[in-house]
């Protein structure tokens, strides 16, 4: 009895302390009692909301994503997007077991009004009637403004089997986006809303997060040999004949997210206060230091130049092969890596993407922006921190792979996959998500953002871009910011620390690398050191005064020209070397689509390069950055010797069929 | 045993007594890698010659450089490509030409080498080694066929694999019974390559099969001539790696190095090649003579 009063006072301070202290607004909290039937791969739950009207305005409907109805069949605007018969998904599908759905089974008001009744689907981004992810339910009492109120809901979801980034495999349950969530109460003025409105969009195949603040308590009722693993603390379990139920309990985050299988290793490490927790197969345990050690790299990272990670622990799931359909996704204090037993050391995938989940907690989790109107604020400052992270601890030329003598850097990889795209012009930087109709969403969302984020750093310095994005962090942490909040801060960081240097703000900056679609590339065209004269010929009309050979000499006249290839401009330096080991830096506005720089004297110019320190990531060539007066023989030599060496190896080897 | 390992230090006799011929496949290979990376290098030294990048890439796998050369020059690059499949085209066929004269000269019928009797032999044999190549190609695709297809059973989707440990051992059988029948038909192939020039009979068919007959009737001695060119193999590519790994191709000094050892190794991959097809050679001899001994 004792136990149960306990556990009540428990429960009850847990929702006192709703919408009261805290890190965040609180806007919507969760309790959740579920159990798993493993046999129909069914979930049966029991949900409470407690939500707060943040408006001044009564609100009198609420909206909900139901998630799992984008699998509930072809014609979901998810199956549009990404095609029915797009590799993994037609699998699942052709065999009946891809198919999901959640069902609503009742729904009350804090009064006890049935709100069964009162609802809808609704297609806010395309009128797609057969598409079921957003739930509209009309209330019987409007919330009053600033007021708090509880809805009772009981539904049942059937589980898909390998959907992209949730469902079960075998005995594998990889659970997110898997519960009807409140959407987001725009307030007028915030971000790009004029009114008050709710911002609930269907689920697209691309972006997932874009949710309120608030604590969840997620009980969740399984197998008893099933371990799960899941956002937050757990706070209890217990053991009831066959099954057992796990509390977990996590505070000031936007989503909930939890994972189950009876073959879990369950492996512990610290940083500082935080706990670390891995969940994985038996026959991955040895990967377990790689896991761990990446953690602490970024988690210490971040602290230093970001801010403060607040929760007391971080969950990494590392699926087993046939859960591949769930690696690398991210959800608030878990993430999910992905690992194969025979990855060498030197392919750092696991390191990656342990250090790019991770980040999410500052990026779309902490700071929480809207991964599917704007991907880029939360795909592409991870992206860049990512390499930013990667290249610290594993070396800048070697960070992604070092591996049969071949090295590849995070940075250089992802500048790579964006210039080697099919267009990387496709697409402006702050294209929706599910506006990427014919590609893009990657390489312009993740890497390019990423790369003028490496351009902005070397264009303002190391130490005003960690002001920037200390600055965005403090100021937007459990909060909303949209872009323009983000490129406000940028001005106000640089105004601070460079004056008008850049001119009134940065958005001759913006305009180009995210609102639009130029590229950058500059190029040394030609140097040249020409011979030059005392005048000659008709100089004063009548007299004719003759060419002085001897007077001619080198160097008098050294010019450097250089192009702007591209349409975008930025501010270039320009280093200049001369034949007697002196060296000059030349600043260059880059508007121009041409440029010289002239010298007088005896010196020779002897080669010149273009933003030498590499600081203008963006650029898409840097081979024609520089040119020297001489080839350069040894690497020339170098390459051939390299390619006759393939090409006898190559010969050699097809001898083996003769 | 005793009679394995004279045929191993014959065949390697007989190896060194044909190094003229050895030069010459080494000269060949040499000639028609040269008709590749020339135009490379025009093409490299003509669109980036004077780039500074091209020395900054000395110290290290510079994957910037080289993805942005691909990016900016590709087109051109794969032009380059495009003609050496011509050239390739061209050396299959001259290797299979030489093989001829490299199996005659092998098996030890003059005294010296002679380049004569060398070039007579390639063109006596050469539309017989060219027909055995392709019927060989054929064994080699269809048995890869097959192997794939064994791979596959229980299906490649990793979806439906218990543990990535499956796919290991799944590699590990499969790709090892793989190597196994692929060394069963190199052996093949090289005991009725030599049965080929050996017999001189119109078809090869006969030839063929005693070549597999042979490799069949005395199956371990030929294994274990076979993995030992085998282990001579991984041995120099062990070598060659490793000290390859202690240097970058940084200066002058260090490419001259690299191209030299590049060409010790090759040269000998060339010699392991060619001790396979003396080893044949002699193991038939030796067996011959032993059977006829005992008549
Ligand atoms: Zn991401």
């Amino acid at each position: 009895m004792l136990r149960y009063i306990v556990l009540l006072i428990l429960s009850s301070s847990f929702f006192m302390s709703f919408g009261q202290s805290g890190l965040s607004p609180k806007i919507a909290s969760y309790d959740i009692n579920l159990v798993l039937d493993v046999d129909q791969k069914k979930v049966f739950a029991d949900q409470k909301l407690i939500w707060r009207n943040p408006s001044d305005k009564e609100v009198s409907d609420l909206q909900f994503h139901i998630y799992y109805n984008a699998f509930k069949n072809s014609e979901s605007t998810f199956m549009k997007d990404r095609g029915v018969f797009d590799g993994l998904l037609s699998e699942a599908l052709e065999e009946g077991t891809g198919w999901a759905r959640t069902d609503i089974l009742e729904m009350f008001d804090e009064a006890g009004n049935d709100l069964t009744e009162n609802m809808t689907y609704i297609q806010p981004d395309d009128d797609n009637e057969k598409d079921q992810t957003v739930l509209r339910v009309k209330l019987e009492n409007p919330v009053q403004a600033g007021a708090i109120d509880t809805f009772q809901l009981k539904w049942v979801s059937k589980i898909p089997k390998t959907m992209p980034r949730t469902g079960y495999n075998k005995e594998y349950y990889f659970m997110v986006q898997w519960f009807p969530k409140v959407g987001v109460y725009e307030l007028a003025g915030s971000r790009y809303a004029e009114e008050d409105q709710w911002n609930c969009h269907q689920y697209h195949s691309s972006g997932e997060y874009y949710s309120d603040f608030g604590d969840y308590k997620v009980s969740m009722d399984v197998p008893a040999d099933y371990i799960v693993g899941a956002s937050g603390v757990l706070k209890d379990k217990q053991e009831k004949g066959a099954r057992t139920i796990w509390t977990y309990e996590v505070e000031d985050v936007i989503d909930f997210a939890w994972t189950t299988s009876p073959h879990y290793s369950v492996m512990k490490d610290k940083w500082e206060d935080v706990e670390i927790k891995l969940l994985t197969y038996p026959n991955h345990e040895h990967c377990a230091p790689r896991f761990f050690q990446s953690m602490k790299n970024v988690l210490a990272y971040m602290d230093e130049h970001v801010g403060a990670y607040p929760y007391p622990t971080i969950t990494i799931v590392d699926p087993p092969i046939h859960g591949l359909f769930t690696g690398g996704m991210e959800y608030p204090t878990l993430i999910s890596s992905l690992s194969f037993c025979f990855f060498p050391k030197g392919v750092r995938t696991p390191e990656i993407l342990v250090t790019h989940e991770f980040i999410h907690q500052y990026f779309m989790q902490m700071i929480a922006t809207h991964e599917v109107e704007e991907p880029w604020m939360d795909e592409g400052f991870t992206t860049y921190f990512e390499s930013r992270v990667m290249n610290k601890y594993y070396g800048e030329y070697n960070s992604t792979i070092d591996f049969a003598g071949i090295q590849i850097g995070n940075a250089e990889f992802n500048r790579i996959e964006f210039l080697s795209s099919d267009n990387p012009k496709i697409a402006a930087g702050n294209t929706k998500s599910w506006e990427y109709k014919h590609g893009g969403y990657g390489t312009i969302a993740y890497n390019k953002t990423a790369m003028w984020l490496k351009t902005l750093e070397g264009i303002v310095g190391i130490e005003a871009m960690d002001d920037i994005m200390k600055s965005y962090f403090e100021k937007w942490k459990f909060q909303h910011p949209c872009g323009e909040d983000f490129t406000a801060v940028v001005d106000d960081v640089v105004r601070k620390r460079h004056g008008d240097k850049f001119g009134e703000n940065m958005d001759w900056f913006f305009d180009q690398v995210l609102y639009g679609t130029v590229e950058c590339d500059y190029a040394v065209k030609s140097i040249s050191n020409s011979k030059q004269a005392q005048p000659a010929g008709f100089l004063d009309g009548e007299t004719v005064v003759a060419l002085d050979v001897e007077k001619l000499k080198p160097g008098q006249a050294s010019k450097v020209i250089l192009h702007r290839l591209g349409e975008m401009i930025l501010p270039i330096e320009v280093l200049v070397n001369f034949e007697n080991g002196t060296a000059k830096m030349e600043y260059w506005d880059g508007k121009a689509r041409s440029k010289e720089f002239v010298y007088e004297g005896e010196q020779k110019i002897i080669s010149a390069i273009i933003d030498p320190e590499k600081k203008i990531d963006m650029d898409t060539n840097y081979l024609n950055n520089s040119m020297a007066l001489e080839p350069q023989a040894t690497g020339i030599r170098k390459y051939f010797v390299n390619f006759l060496l393939a090409a006898q190896e190559a010969l050699q080897s097809i001898t083996a069929l003769i | 045993m005793r009679s394995v390992i004279t045929v191993l230090f014959s065949g390697l006799k007989a190896l060194f007594s044909n190094w003229e011929m050895w030069l010459l496949v080494y000269g060949v290979n040499v000639f028609f890698a040269l008709f590749v990376a020339l135009p490379f290098n025009s093409f490299f030294k003509s669109s980036l010659g004077n780039s500074l990048a091209v020395n900054e890439s000395l110290n290290r796998f510079d994957y910037t450089f080289i993805s942005d050369f691909l990016n900016e020059y590709g087109l051109g690059f794969s032009q380059v490509l495009n003609q050496s499949y011509f050239v390739l085209a061209l050396f299959l066929l001259l290797s299979v030409f030489l093989m001829g004269g490299i199996i005659d000269s092998l098996l030890g019928k003059r005294a010296e080498f002679s380049f004569k009797a060398f070039w007579t032999a390639c063109h006596h044999h050469f539309w017989r080694l060219l027909r055995l190549t392709i019927y060989y190609f054929l064994f080699h695709i269809g048995l890869l066929l097959i192997f794939v297809q064994i791979f596959s059973i229980g299906g490649l989707s990793p979806f439906e694999l218990e543990t990535d440990a499956d796919v290991i051992s799944r590699v590990q059988w499969v790709g090892g019974f793989y190597l196994f029948f692929v060394a069963l038909i190199m052996m093949f192939q090289d005991y009725a390559k030599v049965k080929v020039v050996q017999t001189d009979e119109r078809w090869i068919t006969n030839s063929a099969l005693a070549g597999i007959g042979f490799t069949f009737r005395h199956f371990f001695a030929c294994m274990f001539l076979f993995i030992i060119q085998v282990l001579f193999f991984v041995f120099m590519t062990f070598v060659y790696i490793t000290i390859r790994k202690q240097f970058f191709m940084s200066s002058e000094g260090t490419i001259l190095l690299a191209l030299f050892l590049g060409q010790i190794y090759l040269f000998g991959r060339m010699g392991v090649k060619l001790l396979r097809l003396s080893i044949a050679g002699e193991h038939i001899r030796v067996y011959k003579e032993e059977t006829s001994k005992h008549i």
